[in-house]
């Protein structure tokens, strides 16, 4: 298993898409890996096909039916165009370049499409791909155009087009290929315009070693032949063909092998066994290896091309959903294949052990908001790198839940990280993991930004439950004015501070839990019966019992100890009024308003 | 045939800098197709060859040599300088003002009308003009005004850095003029290219990354500008540019050509230098007139074969032009030692210091029924009045803001409408739809109607389905010289049509594109059928077995206005039209001849018979 060193000296560093089914308009950057996630029927699949129809190989039409359709529309305006607008720049291993180098594959290749911005005048290229009703033909047409420039988003329509025209030759070397979800070497196997079948179609074997290749066919037929009685039987009967068929002389033999090396091709099968099973073919294993087999097909493939390239290769690969039907071990070794996979790739996945893998600045998140897609991605643009190695960390952790969330709360600590989750869980009766919402410490008061930041980017409703002093406070506010939020903690709806100047633990250490709070206290720490009776009395003894709660919550170490049981103690109480704290009980209405869920509580009267 | 051991050194040539000085039949465009041929075949690495040649003949001959490479567009561009130019403009030219396929006024008498109309707008240019006297005097002063813009354009200078502020604001008027009607000249093609390669080094730099290898071909009729935009295209570094040449044959100074160029050349990119000066192409008489013209002509080897020169002598150009057909005739019918195989017409060529003198020649030649061509002007001009307002339609259709050709058409059609011309139309659709509602007469409605058939879209347009229409119109028509006209002139359009088709890659069927292709000469074909007509300066880079160059008279050629160095310019003309000839060389001229004016006059025969060796004694 290699990998290439020589880098095709091109990326596609950004995607635009206009009217091609839910893509109403969307503008997508992308990088040398990108990860598409989102719900299902939110456009990933429509964005890896609009790619497809622009630049694919094998490029498939763009009809009538791949026009957005608007809500209320019956049928497509016949001036609405469907436009893919693909942005190249010249990279190196280092990264983008200004220019493409002297003597690039590529200024050859496709000489003045190649254009210059107007500002900077460095290099890049744009081919666009419109189709549009023509009037004449009565029929939608599609051609493939050079930009002149990379005009603003909100007007592409108007960008000027190069005189010459893109052909097939200037997009085969940068050949976008797309595995969908249903991908299976079976087929691949199969079908004769596959990779598999462009690989190996020529072996590379010496005419020599062809021709003693197929004597010994030749003699293993006459063999088996030799060694069938029915074989010969039928044989015999064959060479009647001559009596009825005017031919001079012949000889009709049965083949049981395939004579000619061309022809053995065909026949080419992967056998695979595991450790102490019988060897079968790949089309008998399950759909799984079946999967991965297909992927590991076109790295060779990939690889190979781009070896015996001269350069002129720009690998581009679009997998959906690398995850199917796999094990979870799996998809997490998954992820490693396709990374050494040459060139550029593009997944789409809802599957959290890919996607935990992957850098969390290589994320698009699809939405859909009526019957338009909306794409994100994380603006990485203020966040340092501690911050992203924090996020990555935290994907990586919550086993990439953190993405694939309906809802997230942020907190400082870890007493909120395990005593949220238990209320939640007495508050709609089932866990919160199954309702997609991901509490989420962020370390300390100063960490909530990255993560904020990731939930706006990725539209997931997100919460602060923070404590109540003024530093946590001032910083929140901080992080509020960053991400466009009103600066006010108090005007966020979703923002939820402990009053009092008090942090989680204070908080709980209320009159109302006084009694109970000791009572999971004292059952942490006895060791036996007569040192429950101990310390009863001890505390019994204690004078300000609420801030002698406060300091034993609060104590190094102690915060995991006591975070569960207290948590558990007081959501299992019997009165609903105090089931659960009142900012929590807040919390979790606000929450269940916003994401219609109900709650198994009602609210006290 | 096997190349020379020089002419395989030149095909060898790799990088650096290379001058070539290569004389009359040394097979320079030979050399120039191998070599690009070998860059392309044989040169590592990933890169295209720009080849510049003097003429769209040549460039259309060089890529039949190299129809090899199917895409031989996708590894080399091969044309004129100025198609070069307005490439580059289509592509980049926005820094310059320049959006899209610039919109080409090629004619003189359109860069006439501009620059007459500016100067009516301008109150003291106005004054300027009139005050010149009556029309004749101002066609004649407009003339001269318009030759000082050429100049100044060609020696890259901008109305505010002239020191003659006249010439200046009239320079200004007619630029602004042509902008007013989107539309750029000849000379701007070089101006603005050079403009854009110096005022923005990173678009030179891209086609530098483009085109490693340049080759330029004839570089000795190379004028300023365009010596200085190939060295801003080049810049400081680049040094991969072939100069082939012949300080012998230049004959473009009138029109602001220098070799000196060859000279600069070899300084600036201190190129290497190669003399070819083999002669494969002349028979040993050739040679030894032509050495006799310039004896610092040197010939290294020679054809064994001995050829012939003739001189006829006529009483006047009736007499000349029976002779010359009765020369010819006798080599049709018996052919020649010298030449293999039957004479042809094809093989033949008469030539002529100017395009006047073959009148009777043409008269004759009609009578005897023999084919010819005549390719004396590079201009793609109409004859019939259907497919002048069909051109013009053509002109407004690609450029709606061209005012000067509008108010050509609404003249044309007595329809001078001031509310059309002073509207200003975003597309054609809706300017013709203006001029439709108040069109009178019916030949109008026909062209409209053509130009509906060219349908909307635009990246391609349906040429032939507008001439047919034409086609059919001109079919109905009874007079048959009228009739005739108009075929003729529809077949030359379908003729250029096939030739854009032809050499547009992609598929790409633009208006503007064709009518650049037309304007800047492109649809010119390397040979027709038939004996050639042939003025000396449109031979250039052509051969024939039999040349015969007719009106060889004191005052025709050399031309009567030449004095000093004009007439050595003269003589290196008379070397060109000698050189063409393969075998057979026949000077004739006529012992009077009719003035313009009407009467006769005694001729003098051109000192140039002598200087060969040849005497009017006969």
């Amino acid at each position: 298993m290699t990998t290439p060193s020589s880098h095709s000296g091109i990326q596609i560093t950004e995607v635009r898409v206009r009217n091609y089914r839910s893509l109403k308009s969307v503008d997508m950057q992308l990088g040398p890996f990108t990860v598409l996630i989102g719900e299902n029927n939110s456009g990933k699949t429509s964005l890896l096909e609009a790619l497809f129809a622009a630049i694919g190989a094998g490029r498939r039409v763009i009809t009538q039916d791949d026009v957005f359709l608007d809500n209320g529309e019956s049928k497509v305006p016949k001036d609405r165009e469907v436009l893919i607008d693909i942005l190249i720049h010249p990279v190196n291993e280092e990264g983008i370049l200004g220019t493409f180098p002297e003597g690039s594959f590529w200024v050859e290749l496709w000489g003045s499409g190649i254009a210059q911005y107007h500002d900077t005048d460095n290099d890049f290229v744009a081919i666009r791909t419109r189709t549009f009703w023509n009037h004449g033909k009565a029929e939608y047409v599609t051609e493939r155009r050079f930009l002149k420039e990379w005009p603003d988003s909100d007007s592409i329509e108007n960008a000027q087009v190069q005189t010459s025209q893109v052909t097939a030759r200037h997009l085969e070397p940068m050949a976008f290929y797309l595995m969908d979800a249903k991908r299976d070497i079976h087929d691949e196997l199969q079908n004769r315009s596959s990779f598999w079948h462009k690989l190996i179609s020529e072996p590379g074997l010496s005419d020599q070693k062809i021709g003693e290749i197929e004597e010994t066919l030749s003699k293993l037929n006459q063999e088996i032949i030799d060694g069938s009685d029915v074989l010969t039987h039928v044989q015999g009967h064959l060479n009647d063909l001559y009596q009825t068929v005017s031919a001079n002389k012949g000889d009709v033999s049965i083949t049981p092998l395939a004579r000619h090396m061309r022809d053995l091709n065909r026949g080419m099968d992967i056998s695979f066994c595991t450790r102490d099973a019988q060897t079968f073919p790949l089309s008998r294993h399950g759909m799984g290896t079946r999967s991965i087999a297909a992927i590991l097909t076109f790295r060779a493939y990939s690889n190979w091309r781009q070896m015996n390239a001269d350069g002129g290769i720009h690998s581009f690969l679009a997998l959906e959903e690398p995850e199917a039907h796999l094990h979870p071990q799996a998809q997490r070794a998954i992820f490693q294949q396709i990374e050494a996979i040459p060139g550029q790739r593009i997944i789409s996945t809802h599957s959290p052990y890919v996607a935990s893998r992957a850098d969390i600045g290589n994320f698009r998140h699809f939405k859909k908001n009526g019957s338009t897609t909306h794409v994100t991605q994380l603006d990485v643009s203020d966040l340092n790198k501690d911050d992203i190695r924090k996020i990555n960390r935290m994907v990586l952790n919550t086993r990439g839940e953190l993405l694939f969330a309906r809802a997230l709360v942020f907190f400082e600590g870890e007493t909120e990280e395990q005593a949220l989750p238990i209320f939640a869980e007495q508050f709609w009766g089932q866990s919160p993991c199954s309702l997609g919402i991901s509490f989420i410490p962020v370390e300390g008061y100063k960490g909530y930004l990255p993560f904020v930041r990731l939930a706006k980017s990725f539209e997931i409703p997100w919460y602060i439950f923070s404590d109540g002093e003024e530093d946590p406070i001032r910083w929140i506010s901080r992080t509020l004015k960053k991400v466009g939020n009103p600066e006010e903690p108090e005007n966020n709806h979703n923002v939820f501070i402990i009053p009092d100047n008090k942090n989680f633990e204070g908080y709980l250490a209320d009159e109302k839990y006084k009694d109970i709070i000791i009572e999971t206290i004292i059952e942490v720490q006895s060791v036996n019966e007569n040192h429950i009776d101990a310390l009863k009395q001890q505390w019994a003894n204690e004078t300000d019992k609420l801030a002698a709660i406060k300091t034993e919550l609060s104590k190094a170490g102690n915060k995991t100890k006591y975070a569960t049981p207290v948590a558990a103690a007081i959501s299992n109480m019997d009165d609903i009024a105090l089931k659960f704290p009142p900012l929590v009980r807040e919390l979790f209405d606000q929450m269940a308003a916003d994401l219609d869920l109900t709650p198994t509580h009602e609210a006290p009267e | 045939m096997k190349l020379s051991e020089k002419q395989q050194k030149i095909v060898a040539h790799g990088e650096g800098a290379l001058l070539v000085e290569a004389g009359p039949g040394s097979g320079k465009t030979r050399v120039l197709t191998e070599r690009i041929r070998r860059l392309i075949n044989e040169s590592d690495g990933h890169f295209r060859v720009l080849a510049l040649t003097f003429t769209n003949k040549a460039a259309n001959e060089m890529k039949e040599r190299l129809e090899e490479f199917q895409e031989i567009h996708s590894r080399a561009f091969i044309g004129t300088l100025h198609s070069f130019c307005a490439e580059v403009l289509a592509n980049r030219g926005k820094p310059v003002g320049i959006d899209g396929m610039p919109n080409l006024f090629e004619n003189f008498q359109d860069r006439k009308q501009v620059l007459q109309q500016a100067m009516l707008d301008d109150p003291e240019l106005r004054h300027e003009l009139l005050g010149k006297g009556d029309p004749k005097e101002q066609n004649k002063a407009l003339f001269n005004w318009l030759e000082s813009i050429s100049t100044a354009k060609t020696d890259l200078k901008l109305p505010e850095t002239l020191d003659d502020s006249l010439i200046a604001k009239i320079y200004a008027a007619y630029d602004d003029g042509l902008r007013a009607s989107n539309a750029v000249d000849y000379d701007d093609l070089l101006l603005f290219t050079y403009r854009l390669f110096t005022e923005r080094p990173k678009i030179a730099n891209f086609y530098r990354r483009l085109y490693r290898y340049i080759c330029v071909d004839e570089a000795q009729d190379l004028n300023e500008a365009q010596y200085r935009v190939i060295q801003a295209l080049c810049g400081d570094t680049f040094k991969n540019v072939m100069f082939v040449g012949d300080p012998r044959q230049a004959i473009f100074q009138w029109n602001g050509a220098h070799p000196k160029y060859l000279d600069f050349f070899a300084r600036d990119f201190k190129a290497k230098k190669i003399v070819l000066n083999e002669n494969y192409r002349s028979s040993r008489a050739i040679v030894e007139a032509a050495r006799l013209l310039d004896p610092g002509y040197e010939v290294e080897s020679e054809y064994p074969i001995p050829g012939d020169i003739r001189l006829l002598v006529a009483e006047d150009e009736h007499d000349e032009a029976k002779r010359i057909v009765e020369y010819l005739s006798d080599l049709l019918d018996n052919g020649h030692d010298d030449i293999e195989g039957p004479v042809t017409l094809g093989g033949c060529a008469i030539l002529g210091r100017n395009r006047y003198v073959f009148s009777a020649i043409e008269e004759a030649l009609s009578r005897q029924d023999w084919d010819f061509y005549k390719h004396l002007s590079t201009q793609h001009n109409s004859e019939s009045d259907l497919l002048r307002d069909f051109e013009l339609c053509l002109r407004l259709k690609a450029n709606p803001r061209d005012r000067l050709h509008l108010e050509v058409l609404l003249k044309r059609w007595e329809m001078e409408d001031l509310t059309i011309l002073n509207t200003s139309y975003d597309n054609s659709r809706e300017l013709f739809q203006a001029v439709s509602e108040n069109i009178r007469k019916q030949d109008a409605r026909d062209v409209l109607k053509a130009i509906e058939n060219l349908g909307q879209e635009e990246h391609n347009i349906k040429f032939s389905l507008a001439l047919n229409m034409l086609k059919e119109i001109a079919e109905k028509i009874d007079d048959e010289n009228g009739r005739a006209l108009i075929l003729q002139d529809i077949k030359e359009w379908s003729r250029a049509w096939d030739h854009f088709l032809r050499s547009e890659r992609g598929g790409e069927h633009r208006l503007a594109s064709f009518l650049g292709h037309i304007a800047l000469g492109a649809t010119q074909q390397p040979r027709q059928d038939g004996l050639a007509l042939l003025t000396i300066h449109s031979a250039k880079g052509l051969e024939f077995d039999v040349v015969v160059v007719m009106g060889m008279m004191e005052g025709v050629f050399p031309d009567y206005r030449a004095k000093g160095a004009d007439l050595e310019e003269e003589k290196r003309n008379f070397f060109v039209a000698v050189t063409r000839s393969k075998r057979l060389l026949c000077l004739s001229y006529a012992k009077s001849r009719v003035m313009p004016w009407g009467s006769s006059r005694r001729q003098d025969p051109s000192r140039f018979l002598e200087q060969i060796g040849l005497t009017s004694e006969v």
